[in-house]
């Protein structure tokens, strides 16, 4: 696949990759740079920013912004993750002189309404509220709230300490933040479908010219909670299923073949229908609609999580959290076996194949390689990577990495402060 | 022409249409409809079974079975399962596949996607769980839990409660009136002998569909399906038709849920027909101008004001019959009555004055882009293949932007006004109750 990748500088410090797929007509845009909240002690200034540029830039108003987007079929999504700002766009190729203009709009001439500012407050703390009644978040946010410091990234704080945030926030801080990080520098700008390099380096060149180089540092976050940590229950009423995670902090390379192995593990231990977690938790005892495992924030060099997660009505909490953690201490214990490592070097690569089906899929693909500073042909490399992984190197990896006396969990839904459930519809 | 001619040389099978680059095939001896689309991006396949059975097949008793039946499918069948040591599951995801089944009212599809050099082997496995499936009490037990699970799952949304209470009430005789997940107390009791009758009445190839997209030649797919699918006999007995129809609506109705929670949420539904009449696409464009984006009227006139979180609006037309549904996630301390009229106001403005030109042309280019991007892919096309496939036309799939390009302004006025009745309306409030913990 690397040799039909091209890749060009159209603008300094902006990365331009495009790939022609077989689709006709349209394209997939991923346009990233370091923007996110980890670069602001309010951090829910960056996300503010980032989702704002669609409430006005100069000389449109939210209202002409949206009917550039969505007349033209432009389908625009924006993200800010802890180091990334990410652009996601779905879009026919007639169109990429609108798009042109807008982005360049957005990135360069935000106008922040003061109005708009109030009316989407009031909205993120509707949302915040929303997420009150939702066990994942919940689960979730209790668990990093544990594991976490409050600088670090994968911190979550309450909803009131966000609510307070949130309400603190002034177009001063909006126009301060967007000025000190929105540039060129390490922004990364990937096209795949119906997509012509040439185009798409003149369309880069004229939304980043105009913008200017920042030198972005990133300063990995390691600050975890000091142990030992308790695990916790929260109650949401009247939730007839409860959400559980089961985690500890960890640190590794995400380029490192240490890693690698590491994820084949993880795809044994909860990747798939049939790794072990599925298959004692779901298929042989009826537990659970889902559990699986894997790890995040791991991608900046920070100390990231490792997890499990799983559904359990309240009476089965007990046993699902305790047939958790039997799988996890055996995986930790004994290892994989041979037979899994051969199925998981099969699975594994035959997997990120079908990932690539689509031009999103492979849009997407590529930018994770940017972010994470490898070599384009990872692309091509990833089945070779995983293919050389022996049992001792996974293993190895599991028990290096995975301390099950550290692990903690967080469960929240329908049961009260000792986990047992509580009636419904009270 | 040429090429379907050569096709028609595989003896098993007649020729019956290609439509947009999807070739459609049908097999002589055994009914199975087979559909054909090629496409050689990248070196993957999509294989999708379609079974036309779904909720609506179900009736008191044994709702849920359609779903908890494609549940227990998974757990083996005459030549893949425990004593062969070929279990579907380890084969499906032993070689990378995305894999998946689903059911809704009108439907049960099974997928994967896969490198192109495993086709082969999950024709077979495809082929021999559509009458070789084994059903087992034993799994029945283990796996009602996990569907009860699911359906708690359901349970935990207030929109998802809510639209469950919407439909029950909108629908008093249709079995669109229970959802497809089933009601708890079907899905904990029901037996295997009934799941047995169900998957007899049901899974023969004269009920399904087969469709493969991908890096595939049409003769190796068809080739493959007869070396399978083709010793799969017709069924003996017709399959059972479902006959109960929805007695019109005589005044509007309303239901209210109130739970623990934060948000209020409403959802304003009125009858809409089956997906074939001709009305739907001018609903489908109703549905973009009021709520779909933030240029919809909704959007503008509800979330741009400070008054929702978010809105939507479709149009959930089916086989037999549908709701066109609106849904809003209300801002904390707004009044759920005035919203409510907000969006009956929204809909009267459509009835008396239409939409306008520019409105039209941006929903007519959004389906032609949604419809490019159908094809990025194999598995998005026969994701909407299996949708079309449900309401009774899979030629939908592939005219969906033309069926759309051809509607006039003044239809979406006209349907509007026709279907937007206060008579044929079903009203729902998710009203929070503030619990203390």
């Amino acid at each position: 696949m690397k040799e039909l990748i091209k890749v060009s500088n159209p603008v300094k410090g902006v990365n331009l990759i495009v790939l022609p797929t077989g689709v006709r007509n349209v394209a997939s845009v991923k346009i990233s740079f370091p923007a996110g909240k980890r670069f602001s002690v309010n951090n829910i200034i960056p996300d503010f920013v980032a989702q704002m540029l669609e409430l006005g830039v100069e000389g449109m108003s939210k209202e002409v912004i949206a009917k550039t987007l969505e007349s033209g079929a432009i389908n625009w999504n924006i993200n800010c993750g802890a180091t990334w700002v990410d652009v996601s766009v779905a879009m026919p190729r007639a169109k990429m002189d609108d798009f042109a203009r807008l982005l360049s709009l957005m990135l360069t001439h935000p106008t922040f309404p003061e109005e708009e500012l109030k009316l989407f407050k009031q909205r993120t703390i509707a949302e915040v509220l929303q997420s009150k009644q939702e066990t994942g978040p919940q689960a979730w946010k209790l668990l990093c709230r544990n594991l976490f410091t409050s600088s670090h990234p994968m911190y979550e704080e309450t909803e009131e300490e966000e609510i307070e945030k949130i309400k603190s926030i002034t177009r001063e801080d909006l126009f301060a933040f967007h000025a000190q990080f929105y540039g060129t520098g390490k922004t990364k700008f990937v096209v795949t479908g119906d997509a012509n390099n040439l185009a798409w380096e003149r369309l880069a060149s004229a939304v980043f010219t105009p913008m200017r180089e920042i030198v972005t540092n990133v300063e990995q976050a390691d600050k975890v909670a000091e142990l030992p940590v308790n695990s916790s229950y929260t109650t949401l009423r009247d939730k007839s299923s409860v959400d559980v995670f089961v985690g500890h902090p960890i640190k590794i390379n995400v380029n490192s073949k240490e890693f690698f192995a590491l994820k084949l593990g993880l795809h044994i231990l909860g990747g798939d229908f049939v790794s072990r977690l599925m298959q004692e938790v779901r298929v042989k005892r009826g537990l659970s609609y889902g559990t699986n495992a894997n790890t995040s924030g791991l991608n900046d060099g920070d100390t990231g999580l490792f997890y499990t997660w799983g559904t359990f009505a309240p009476t089965f909490l007990s046993k699902g959290i305790g047939t958790t953690k039997e799988v996890l201490n055996s995986w930790v214990k004994r290892g994989i076996t041979k037979a899994e490592l051969a199925r998981a070097k099969e699975a594994m690569p035959g997997n990120y194949m079908v990932s690539l089906s689509d031009s999103s899929g492979v849009a997407g693909a590529i930018m994770n390689i940017l972010q994470t500073g490898k070599e384009l042909s990872f692309l091509d490399d990833y089945p070779k990577i995983i293919q050389s992984l022996m049992l001792a190197d996974v293993n190895n990896a599991i028990r290096k990495h995975i301390h099950p006396d550290n692990l903690i969990f967080s469960a929240a839904g329908n049961i009260n402060a000792e986990g047992n459930p509580l009636p419904l519809n009270s | 022409m040429a090429k379907a001619k050569k096709i028609n040389s595989l003896k098993a099978f007649k020729f019956v249409e290609e439509l947009a680059g999807v070739q459609e095939f049908a097999h002589k001896r055994n009914g199975l409809r087979i559909l054909i689309w090629r496409d050689k991006s990248a070196p993957v396949v999509a294989l999708n079974v379609t079974y036309l059975v779904g909720s609506r097949n179900e009736a008191g008793g044994y709702t849920g079975s359609t779903h908890l039946l494609e549940h227990l499918m998974f757990k083996g069948s005459k030549k893949f399962n425990k004593e062969t040591g070929k279990l579907i599951d380890k084969i499906v995801f032993g070689m990378g596949a995305k894999s998946n089944a689903s059911t809704w009212f009108d439907r049960t599809n099974y997928w994967e996607l896969f490198p192109k050099v495993r086709l082969s082997e999950l024709m077979a496995l495809e082929a021999d769980r559509m009458r070789g499936a084994i059903l087992d009490e034993s799994d029945r037990k283990s796996e009602m839990t996990v569907v009860r699970n699911e359906l708690e799952r359901y349970d935990n949304n207030p929109s998802e409660a809510l639209e469950i209470e919407v439909w029950a009430t909108a629908f008093r005789e249709h079995p669109y009136h229970h959802p497809t997940i089933g009601w708890r107390s079907d899905v904990e009791n029901v037996s295997i002998e009934r799941l047995r009758y169900f998957y007899n009445d049901f899974y023969w190839p004269n009920n399904a569909y087969l469709t493969v997209a991908g890096d595939v030649e049409i003769e190796e797919v068809l080739r493959l399906t007869d070396r399978y699918f083709g010793k799969v006999k017709r069924s003996t007995n017709a399959i059972p038709p479902m006959y109960t129809t929805e007695p019109v609506q005589e005044g509007p109705r309303r239901v209210t849920v109130s739970r623990a929670g934060e948000l209020p949420v409403l959802m304003v539904a009125h009858k809409v027909p089956q997906a074939l009449a001709g009305d739907t696409p001018a609903l489908e464009i109703l549905a973009g101008v009021l709520g779909k984006g933030k240029s919809s009227r909704l959007y503008r006139a509800l979330v741009d004001t400070g008054l929702a979180t978010s809105i939507t609006s479709r149009n959930m037309a089916f086989h037999d019959c549908g709701l066109f549904i609106t849904i809003v996630q209300i801002v904390p301390g707004k009044n759920i009555e005035e919203i409510e009229k907000l969006v009956l106001a929204e809909y009267q403005r459509i009835i008396e004055v239409g939409i306008t030109g520019e409105e039209l042309e941006r929903e007519k280019y959004n389906a032609t882009v949604e419809q490019a991007f159908a094809k990025d892919g194999p598995l998005g096309l026969v994701s909407i293949i299996n949708e079309a496939v449900a309401i009774g036309d899979w030629r939908i799939a592939m005219r969906y932007a033309d069926l759309i390009d051809k509607v006039k302004g003044e239809s979406v006025q006209f349907v509007a006004g026709k279907y937007l009745l206060a008579t044929a309306s079903t009203t729902g409030h998710f009203i929070p109750k503030q619990l203390k913990q």
